[in-house]
């Protein structure tokens, strides 16, 4: 096993939010985050610095969630929801869940290269580190942030999703 | 709280379901599942080179032989060459920037896309030849000669069947990643 991998795992939760980005569908989330882990597996000996550990799962994560090929899959038919039968969730809790679940189905409906960036600057990067991991320039990092942010703002508006 | 803010929470919140261990596990599965793969692979092409270079080094060679080589002769390289080109993700290609990455898959994916078009076209032909071969038997050959007939045309309609019924699907799905990612260019 090689050194980094234990530190790899600490960053499970990133590499979730990357995959979650790319796939609404739970089972394929999983599945692609199966495949996200073995890249990174395979290619950590090429990494050199191991303080970039992060960027560089993440990276891979990206670029193999851009390719990923969205299934579809039959989603199944809602059952409708009876109170009596159930334990009901704390109104916090569901308001938290369902602004997440917003969020990710309004990440889905942006183009990849606004999505990327998105994502990239709610894990906490900064524009440099986004230029540097998608290849762009700076000012372009800007551009598709400004529009992606306009574009869930709209959106939200409309929805009344966040 | 402001918009972003509220995104940033959101994004947060979201956090893997399965426990770490049991991913581990899943993944070396897959690995596994893989070398396995890979290893099938290997073990088909030994054999078939093991039947055919025994038999012509020992001299022994029967009609089934005659038959079957050249079937042999094409399908086990234009199926490496497949195996070997295809489209697959090395982990390495995903190291570097997103644009690079992309125009290597798209170039990958292109080359793939050809394989499959080769594949498809290769076992078209052997299909053709066994129905030759074997209505050739048939009609100017022993018992023997009949055999070997009926052996290749079966094993040549299992490997048409098999490559029509893997390559669709696989043609379907390359075809929809290679749009994908050429929009992440083009945008």
């Amino acid at each position: 096993m090689h050194l980094l991998w234990p530190q790899v795992q600490a960053f499970h939760p990133h590499l979730w939010r990357a995959v979650c980005g790319y796939e609404l569908n739970p089972a394929m989330r999983e599945e692609l985050l199966q495949e996200v882990l073995l890249a990174v597996w395979e290619s950590l000996p090429r990494l050199r610095d191991p303080g970039m550990l992060l960027p560089f799962v993440l990276r891979i994560a990206h670029n193999l969630g851009a390719s990923h090929v969205r299934t579809e899959t039959r989603m199944p038919s809602p059952v409708p929801f009876d109170a009596a039968q159930h334990d009901v969730p704390d109104p916090a809790t569901t308001t938290a869940c369902a602004r997440t679940q917003w969020l990710f189905e309004a990440l889905a409906t942006l183009p990849l290269n606004l999505r990327q960036v998105l994502m990239l600057q709610l894990e906490g990067f900064d524009y440099q580190e986004i230029a540097d991991m998608l290849g762009i320039t700076l000012e372009n990092v800007g551009v598709r942030l400004h529009r992606a942010r306009g574009r869930l703002k709209a959106l939200s508006k409309e929805e009344g999703g966040l | 709280m402001n918009f972003d803010e509220l995104m940033k929470g959101a994004w947060q919140v979201q956090v893997p379901p399965a426990s770490q261990e049991e991913l581990v596990r899943k993944v070396r599965q897959r690995q596994l599942r893989l070398r396995l793969l890979r290893s099938l692979e290997v073990v088909l092409t030994l054999l078939a080179v093991f039947v055919f270079g025994q038999a012509l080094l020992t001299g022994r060679i029967g009609p089934s032989h005659w038959l079957l080589m050249p079937f042999f002769v094409v399908f086990l390289p234009v199926a490496w060459a497949i195996v070997l080109r295809a489209p697959r993700r090395h982990a390495a290609d995903a190291t570097g920037s997103a644009s690079a990455y992309a125009r290597l898959r798209l170039a990958q994916l292109r080359a793939g896309l050809r394989d499959l078009r080769l594949a498809r076209t290769a076992v078209w032909l052997l299909a053709a030849y066994a129905v030759v071969a074997c209505a050739g038997t048939w009609l100017l050959a022993g018992d023997a000669w009949r055999d070997a007939g009926l052996m290749l045309l079966l094993m040549a309609g299992a490997f048409l069947g098999l490559t029509l019924w893997l390559g669709r699907p696989l043609r379907r799905r390359w075809l929809r990643e290679y749009r994908s990612v050429r929009r992440l260019i083009e945008e």
